[in-house]
């Protein structure tokens, strides 16, 4: 087994889960989500980058999946089929309370509340990851709290 | 904003949902085509031979495809836009500032070759780019000795010096046809309410200046600023009146003024803040800050003179 192989077998043990819930925060699908995380690792191989932490693997693995479900989304397959994938995420897993609520938000809103509450990223991590400015992350933060609140009331908020 | 409830209990949730079982072990096996040249670089290099050579065939038959596509839609609508960058605590022109533009979704534009699309302002603070004819533009401003700025691609921008880390500032910009001004309030620990607007700098017992003016506007699209000291004890609470209304009942009302109050603190923007276009009323409560703390009060009321503002 290469080095390389070994050390895409231990990102995914160790990101896997991550990059799967970000994955599916996008395409509200469970094998989408897959395929995603799989092109991710894919990239891993083929350009075997270097990292000078854990951190610095974990953010670059997110923003390669990110940059995938977003190519994914805008694709010319995604938009014909889209209401076909809006219908199958009725019937997927993913419909727990909270995480459904999020995931029922404009896509915009609900990566970035996502990586804020799930992993903890500051707005400036946020911002580098979408590559989108950190006024703009702030703004959609503040939108998507008031949708979310719209929803679930201010009882889960400072 | 931390909001730990919500973050503890949607991370629960999205943990108690179910991800396809053994979804690691089917993303390992389709990895082992990646791995497998290194094994076989013989084999390796007659692949690549045969990708390159497809690869040139897709290249030519996209070229040929782009063409096309080119020939037959119009091209995108740019026109050179200008834009001045000013201080705005003493509307000096800021040279050498680096000027960056955004669309309405926060990303940077590129240019032909994919950089994000940059530009410097020359000594007089002017600066002009090709730009599309999109309506929310946005533009980012960072010069030295000032704090970032992001916001609507105006025509005149006013970037706010860096200050110390207790300092607050506020810059309140309108767009529509009025008079505005900035009221400020500071209620100290013995309930005594300190005024302060366009004439009148708030002074602690000491003599010391706790809240003063930098620039008094106005018209629309020059800044009024109010710089305030965030160390003393008690409540600021920030207000926006309509001079006009109350000269004029038929002026433009303080809803329709397009006001927008940006507040700093010390080398970074806090907010940025708009008045509704359906509010009613000839002042607009911003926001209070109390002992450090920021509560964005965003209400509206009337008042039949300037110093009825509370």
């Amino acid at each position: 087994m290469s080095d390389l192989r070994r050390a895409a077998e231990q990102a995914l043990e160790k990101y896997g889960e991550s990059l799967m819930r970000v994955a599916y925060t996008y395409t509200k699908n469970m094998q989408d989500a897959q395929d995603m995380v799989q092109d991710a690792f894919l990239r891993y191989m083929s350009s075997a980058p270097q990292f000078s932490s854990d951190e610095h693997e974990k953010a670059w693995l997110i923003r390669v999946t990110i940059n995938i479900c977003k190519n994914h989304l805008s694709s010319a397959y995604r938009r014909n089929y889209a209401e076909l994938d809006e219908n199958m995420s009725v019937c997927d897993t993913y419909s727990s309370g909270l995480a459904e609520i999020v995931n029922s938000l404009p896509e915009k809103y609900r990566i970035v509340i996502h990586l804020f509450y799930y992993e903890d990223y500051t707005q400036k991590q946020i911002a580098k990851a979408l590559g989108i400015t950190e006024s703009a992350v702030s703004t959609r933060l503040q939108r998507g709290r008031k949708l979310l609140k719209e929803k679930i009331g201010d009882d889960y908020f400072d | 904003m931390t909001d730990n409830r919500f973050s503890d209990a949607y991370k629960k949730s999205v943990n108690s949902v179910q991800l396809p079982e053994n979804f690691k072990d089917h993303i390992l096996s389709n990895l082992s085509l990646e791995d497998a040249p290194k094994k076989k670089p013989g084999l390796v290099l007659l692949q690549r031979a045969a990708l390159s050579a497809a690869a040139a065939v897709a290249i030519v038959a996209c070229a040929l495809l782009l063409f096309s596509v080119l020939r037959s839609s119009p091209p995108a609508v740019t026109k050179d836009m200008h834009f001045r960058i000013s201080s705005a605590t003493n509307l000096a022109q800021v040279g050498g500032a680096k000027v960056s533009f955004l669309n309405s979704e926060g990303e940077y534009l590129k240019d032909e070759n994919g950089n994000t699309l940059t530009a410097y302002t020359d000594e007089k603070g002017r600066v002009t780019a090709k730009l599309p004819q999109e309506e929310a533009l946005q533009i980012e401003v960072t010069a030295e000795g000032f704090i970032p700025f992001v916001g609507n691609a105006s025509e005149n921008i006013y970037v706010c010096p860096k200050m110390t880390e207790d300092t607050y500032r506020a810059v309140l910009t309108w767009t529509e046809d009025c008079d505005l001004d900035a009221f400020l309030t500071l209620t100290t620990e013995d309930k005594t309410e300190k005024l302060h607007y366009f004439k009148s700098d708030i002074l602690n017992a000491q003599g010391e200046v706790l809240a003063a003016l930098d620039t008094d506007s106005s018209a629309p699209h020059s800044p009024e600023t109010v710089t305030f000291r965030g160390d003393c004890q008690g409540v600021w609470r920030l207000s926006v009146g309509s001079y006009s209304s109350l000269k004029d009942e038929n002026s433009l009302p303080l809803a329709q003024s397009g006001a927008t109050l940006t507040l700093y603190k010390g080398s970074s923007l806090v907010g940025e803040y708009s008045i509704d276009a359906l509010s009613k009323g000839n002042v607009w409560r911003v926001l209070e800050i109390e002992n450090g703390e920021l509560r964005v009060t965003d209400t509206t009321y009337s008042v039949s003179a300037m110093t009825d503002i509370n």
